[in-house]
């Protein structure tokens, strides 16, 4: 039973290495927007979150939770 | 037959016929007498009994007539008891408890639309009406005989007005509020951070930039009106003054609201920085050490947090494996004493009933968010439409209020909620 879900969690941390990847192929600093808000769905239970969830979150959180696939913008996103 | 003797016929007779007759004619005049006043009292008889017939049977009718109309007076009286019992607001408290219940209903619509923040709310008052209830009650009182509007008058009252306080937000303490004197204020930033830069060592760099950008916000009125009748203002004035006080609590709600919206508008959502800390399973506290760091690490210096009363609650009732509770982790957080020491940041925090159940807002609101504040509640009383005809007056209540969060500072206060971080620091 316990193997049917064995779905990989993206860490947080992952998203900055994600960052740094970035930066060091380009060799210029990755930009990341702090002050923008993302207005996200939750599409699936994550963490304490319930589908169906919304809420604004930040770019970086934004990254996060998509990266997990649990998330889309809605309607009213920036 | 007696029958009179002429003089020449008398002269005729000698003394023995002279005295027959003499007596014959007393007889005789006697007899005519007593028939005259017989006949006399059978006619005065006869008429007094015709004429008492005559008055009895008016008497009679009169009293039949009387015996109707009190009839119909007492049913006129037991509809208009009817109709008074049902007019009664219950018990016979009379004009006082009628008012008040009015009042009630007014109150009520002015409590919900202070809950629902509408800027303005328009009610009318119809004490006019109610006053003229309660004179009936009175009235009603009376005829009843109730003993209950007599022991009324021995009651004590209590003075003043009982009401539900109105729960309010502590905001403008920790915001930075300015005298109003213009029509709007003007906010110049000299650098503004919108971004961070993460460089190929995976370290960030709040990038600032110089924008000498200003910003301005327009002040705008908070008001509320009400309307009064004529016979409210002469006899109720005191009602008119409790209404005013009321109405004061509207403001205290209001303005915390509208800062609050502004800072939820502006402000920023929680960013995570690299490293941050992930525990297997983090609770409140560790999600308000977490923004703490996020925003030092950004550069910023937050001094209060303010959370869900809700949220509060359940920092203020964590135990630990063993029952006890945990209100705070030994000397750090200081739940009782209402600070988190952070290093050299100390950020004091609380509750606020205006929260959301889930939100939480830290930053330094004194630096980032400016209330003007208009130093005068203006008062106008005015008619409004055909008021004037209905004897209605309105009365407004009304403030000046602008706010400004400086772009410089927007990025140093976040708005989010426990869940969004919580889930973030969550060790996978």
């Amino acid at each position: 039973m316990a193997e049917a879900k064995e779905k990989k969690v993206v860490m947080l941390q992952e998203i900055y290495d994600g960052y740094a990847a970035k930066a060091k192929e380009s060799g210029n600093d990755t930009e990341v927007d702090i002050a923008g808000k993302h207005n996200v769905e939750f599409t699936e239970d994550f963490g304490l979150f319930k589908k169906g969830h919304t809420q604004d979150i930040s770019k970086v959180m934004y990254d996060y939770y998509k990266a997990n696939g649990v998330v889309k913008l809605s309607k009213k996103a920036e | 037959m007696f029958t009179y003797k002429s003089e020449a016929q008398l002269e005729a007779m000698n003394a023995g016929e002279r005295d027959t007759y003499s007596a014959e004619k007393r007889a005789h005049e006697a007899e005519v007498s007593k028939k005259g006043i017989e006949e006399a009292v059978k006619i005065a008889r006869e008429g007094i009994e015709k004429s008492f017939d005559e008055k009895l049977k008016t008497a009679n009718e009169a009293i039949e007539a009387a015996k109707t109309a009190n009839t119909s007076l007492e049913e006129i009286v037991k509809i208009q008891g009817e109709e008074l019992a049902k007019r009664t607001v219950s018990g016979p408290e009379g004009n006082g408890l009628a008012v008040a219940e009015n009042l009630k209903t007014q109150l009520e619509v002015l409590h919900k639309a202070t809950n629902a923040g509408v800027v303005s709310e328009k009610v009318t008052i119809k004490v006019a009406d109610s006053a003229d209830t309660a004179i009936a009650v009175n009235t009603h009182n009376s005829i009843a005989g109730a003993i209950g509007a007599v022991g009324n008058y021995f009651a004590q009252l209590i003075p003043g007005f009982a009401r539900k306080p109105v729960p309010t937000s502590n905001i403008l303490d920790y915001v930075d509020v300015l005298p109003l004197d213009s029509d709007r204020i003007v906010s110049i930033s000299q650098t503004e951070t919108v971004i961070i830069l993460v460089t190929a060592e995976c370290l960030v760099k709040p990038k600032s930039t110089v924008v000498w950008a200003a910003i301005d916000a327009a002040a705008e009125a908070v008001a509320t009106t009400f309307k009064t009748t004529t016979k409210m203002r002469r006899f109720f004035p005191m009602f008119v003054k409790v209404w005013m006080d009321t109405l004061k609590d509207y403001f205290a709600k209001k303005i915390p609201q509208l800062i609050l919206a502004e800072i939820r508008l502006h402000g920023t959502a929680f960013t995570a920085v690299p490293a941050q800390l992930t525990l297997a399973a983090p609770n409140k506290w560790d999600a308000l050490i977490a923004i703490i760091a996020s925003q030092i690490k950004l550069g910023y210096s937050p001094n209060i947090a303010k959370m869900s009363v809700f949220a509060w609650e359940d920092m203020v009732t964590k135990k630990d494996t063993t029952g006890a509770y945990l209100l705070q982790n030994g000397g750090s957080i200081n739940l009782l004493n209402r600070t988190i020491s952070f290093g050299t940041v100390v950020v004091t925090i609380e509750p606020d009933v205006e929260l959301n159940d889930d939100e939480i807002i830290v930053g330094d609101l004194m630096m980032s968010v400016k209330v003007g504040l208009d130093t005068n509640l203006e008062y106008m009383e005015y008619f409004s439409g055909d008021d004037g005809d209905k004897n209605l007056k309105s009365h407004l209540l009304e403030k000046f209020i602008a706010i400004i969060m400086p772009a410089a500072t927007r990025t140093g206060v976040t708005v989010d909620t426990f869940t969004n971080v919580i889930t973030a620091i969550t060790k996978a």
